[in-house]
């Protein structure tokens, strides 16, 4: 297959928070199947939001893991990056004119998000695609019997009604605006447009080919100013400029190995401080106990000296005592006389309030006293020697400590220190290779934006050619709105053949409406839903196909989501025979229908193969035919299972259920 | 009799009575001979003398000299929690002065203002004169400091008394 003419899907990137998520595409089938609610659709969804298309519903996890999203494209075998917000469809839309890998070396051209919005300084994303595909940029008659009629400019979102059927389109009646009267009308314009043969065709085109040539001498003074700007300010060349970053990524990547080398030294050198440290710990316990020892002995000496005092004081006083017994007389008498009135008065409860001790008792106690006295002397003086101990201890432990306190101030200035001096000097040496870095990068981007002048100078210059001879072509040989309808017609008919319906005739293309009739019965008054999904298809299909016999004005680009709706899959069974009867008034049996469908669609893109031509076919849906699956096999770019089995993706954002298991059993916000 | 194995000197009688000998020979005239002695001072005086740091801070109180107490004196376990219960033991000393009485060594006289005043005979005084032995010596100096008190008057000497203790307490 040809790639290097039309447009071509190459890769759709969600930048998401914790991954980028990718979905390639390949030229010719395309398929994505899997079970529902696994993110099918939403990959075309986003395929046509950006390539220009209205804000689009998205799933939540999309939402909260994505935050924009690119599609990487070839037009015409020139390699375009489409970029732009997801929650913002308002915002301008980043065009690079490089691949996917390249992004970071180049400014984006920035494009406007609709046609409306769009003027001739602002051009549109509408309008880019449009030029680079090459066709006429026209304005549609909005009522196209009238010659004043007013005029609204084509959109490459009117041609992609034909290019994409979502889930709602396929089989609806309502598909491609049917019952919108005003709409109808301007698809029908849009689909001349596609065929060429609007009245105002021939004129069109030499009006473009003139803006284009216009356009072109612009780019062209653009282009030499910038150059000649660039060379006068000696602005270096991308090849110097490439070197330079290479260069500069070289000396950053010895700058780090210095810093982790010196993060090494650092460490062992360390080793000196720790072990003082560890001493310092030592010393601290050390004098903690002798701390403890002293205070014991202290107390002990209090509580001994007090004792001894107590007891030299009681030997004291029984000597006094003995001595009394001498003098006032050991015999107390029971009664006396009172001193004054002579009565006689009792001397009661003497030994309650006294102790009356015999001599040899006391003298006993004086002896027993007297030795534990000597006792407490000793105890006393062992303390003390004791306590003179701790007391040295300590002194000599605090001059230790202050010492080590000393070294370790010494060894932290001596040896940390200059390191620190030289850590500072080579990161302030990487952040100022880094700016370098920047302004280099920066000046390979202006490069590289003058280059893709150029390339936009030589592709204006294609251009140009390419529609001089399509002129040609139409003023020689001017299609006719008859001719185009009875070729789709035809196409249609085959289309239609190969997926064998029963009472298969009068197919065509109704000469108003422009829609497809079968059975004599224009589309919308079709019944059967199974029957306007095949027809639906078709029609779109048969669009496709014409690009084999002539060149339109449409991609060479088709994606259908749910090709089997309104069809049944499965084999049929005697049980369900009465259902399967009723619904195959039509023809062969469903799933049969379903398998010649998918066929179909494979045999036009293997025509477009034969032909040399580019086409590319993507197709959705829950599951695909039996035993197509078998001959797809490479085909399939997507396949999803909702549990996971066969080891397969879990959806489009495939971390999902990981995500949510976290944040559940974290409950902590990030 | 206590039923503790060892002896408690304070509670023994003869030194009791010896301290209260040395009390009535000393402090029971002033200079100017005049009697003073009641059982209220008695009482005072005779806690006080017992207990040498308890007096230095009752004559500190009172603007007197303070006397030199050891270490001994005030350095020892009972003054760790004094006993002040002789404070108010009007009955303990009044056993003790029945049996001076009996040998004969009191004598009494009678006030009208003050009531009965203490003293001791010819015979009583001579045999306080002969207690010179042991803890005798320091129970004598801290009397003679205790004639600067002579003069207080027992309520006012309560007082000191008081102060002093809950100074001890704290």
């Amino acid at each position: 297959m040809n790639t290097s003419q039309g447009l071509l899907l190459k890769n759709l990137v969600l930048h998401g928070h914790r991954k980028d998520y990718r979905v390639p595409f390949y030229p010719g089938i395309n398929i994505i199947y899997g079970d529902a609610d696994t993110g099918k659709s939403s990959i075309l969804r986003l395929v046509y939001y950006l390539l220009g298309g209205k804000e689009i519903k998205l799933d939540k996890e999309i939402t909260s893991s994505v935050k924009y999203a690119t599609l990487e494209i070839h037009i015409n075998g020139h390699p375009y990056c489409i970029s732009r917000d997801i929650f913002n469809a308002s915002k301008d839309v980043d065009v690079y004119f490089c691949e996917l890998s390249k992004i970071s070396e180049t400014f984006p051209e920035k494009y406007k998000s609709s046609v409306s919005k769009g003027d001739d300084q602002n051009k549109s994303l509408s309008d880019f695609l449009l030029e680079v595909l090459e066709f006429p940029s026209v304005r549609l008659k909005q009522a196209p019997t009238k010659d004043s009629s007013e005029t609204a400019r084509l959109s490459f979102l009117d041609l992609f009604k034909f290019m994409y059927l979502d889930q709602d389109d396929v089989g609806s009646a309502n598909m491609l605006d049917i019952g919108n009267y005003v709409l109808e009308t301007k698809n029908r314009e849009v689909l001349k447009y596609i065929f060429n043969v609007l009245d105002s065709s021939i004129s069109e085109l030499e009006v473009e080919i003139s803006k284009k040539t216009h356009d072109k001498t612009q780019l062209i003074t653009q282009y030499t100013a910038i150059t000649t700007f660039l060379n006068q300010t000696e602005f270096k060349d991308t090849e110097a400029l490439d070197e330079e970053i290479n260069n500069i990524d070289l000396i950053k990547i010895e700058l780090k190995e210095q810093i982790s080398d010196l993060n090494k030294r650092m460490t062992s050198d360390n080793a000196l401080y720790e072990g003082l440290k560890e001493a310092l710990n030592t010393i601290s316990l050390k004098i903690e106990q002798q701390e403890d020892t002293k205070n014991s002995t202290l107390r002990n000496i209090e509580r001994f000296t007090r004792l001894l005092n107590e007891y030299q004081n009681d030997i004291e006083r029984i000597k006094a005592g003995l001595s009394a017994k001498e003098i006032i007389g050991r015999d107390i008498p029971e009664q006396t006389n009172c001193p004054i009135c002579e009565t006689s008065i009792e001397i009661q409860n003497l030994s309650e309030k006294f102790d009356i001790p015999s001599d040899t008792r006391l003298k006993n106690e004086l002896t027993s006293i007297t030795r534990r006295t000597k006792d407490l002397k000793q105890l006393i003086s062992e303390n003390r020697s004791d306590l003179e101990k701790a007391n040295n201890l300590l002194s000599a432990l605090y001059l230790e400590k202050n010492k080590a306190r000393e070294m370790i101030d010494d060894e932290l200035k001596s040896s940390i220190s200059p390191y620190l001096a030289e850590r500072d000097a080579i990161i302030s040496e990487l952040a100022q290779i880094d700016e370098r870095r920047g302004k280099a990068v920066h000046s390979l981007r202006v490069r590289n934006t003058q280059t893709g002048i150029a390339d936009q100078i030589g592709r204006l210059a294609g251009n140009i050619e390419n529609l001089k001879i399509k002129l040609d072509e139409l003023k020689k040989n001017s299609p006719s709105l008859d001719d185009v309808m009875k070729d789709l017609g035809i196409d249609l008919n085959n289309f239609i053949k190969d997926v064998k319906i029963k009472n298969h005739y009068g197919v065509g293309i109704d000469n108003k409406t422009f829609f497809p009739v079968v059975r004599d019965t224009e589309y919308r008054k079709i019944n059967s839903g199974g029957l306007r999904t095949i027809v639906s298809i078709g029609y779109l299909t048969s669009i496709l196909s014409q690009k084999l016999r002539k060149d339109t004005n449409l991609p060479g680009l088709l994606m259908v989501d749910t090709v089997g709706k309104f069809l049944g899959k499965t084999p049929e069974n005697p049980e369900s025979d009465q259902l399967a009867t009723l619904n195959d008034a039509d023809g062969v049996a469903d799933p049969e229908k379903y398998k010649n469908l998918f066929e179909a669609l494979i045999k036009t893109a293997e025509k477009f193969d034969e032909n040399n031509k580019l086409c590319q076919i993507i197709l959705v849906d829950n599951d695909i035919p039996q035993n197509v699956a078998f001959e797809i096999q490479g085909l399939e770019i997507a396949h999803y299972r909702s549990n996971g089995v066969n080891g397969l993706p879990t959806g489009l954002i495939d971390d999902w259920d990981s995500v949510d298991t976290n944040n559940r059993s974290q409950t902590q916000p990030e | 009799m206590t039923s503790l194995p060892y002896i408690q000197p304070e509670r023994e009688l003869h030194y009791n009575l010896g301290v209260l000998l040395l009390v009535l020979g000393s402090l029971a005239e002033t200079k100017k001979r005049k009697k003073i002695l009641s059982i209220d001072r008695i009482q005072s005086f005779y806690f006080l003398t017992t207990r040498p740091s308890l007096l230095n801070r009752v004559l500190l109180l009172a603007n007197k000299n303070q006397i030199n107490i050891d270490e001994s004196d005030y350095y020892t376990v009972g003054n760790l929690s004094p006993n002040i219960e002789e404070l108010f033991d009007r009955n303990r000393l009044l056993t003790m002065l029945k049996i001076l009485a009996s040998k004969n060594f009191l004598s009494i006289e009678y006030s009208n203002s003050e009531g009965f005043l203490f003293g001791l005979t010819e015979i009583g005084k001579l045999k306080s004169q002969e207690l010179t032995e042991g803890y005798f010596q320091k129970i004598s100096y801290f009397i003679e400091l205790l004639s600067e008190l002579q003069s207080q008057t027992p309520t006012k000497l309560n007082g000191y008394i008081n102060s002093a203790l809950r100074q001890e307490v704290r």
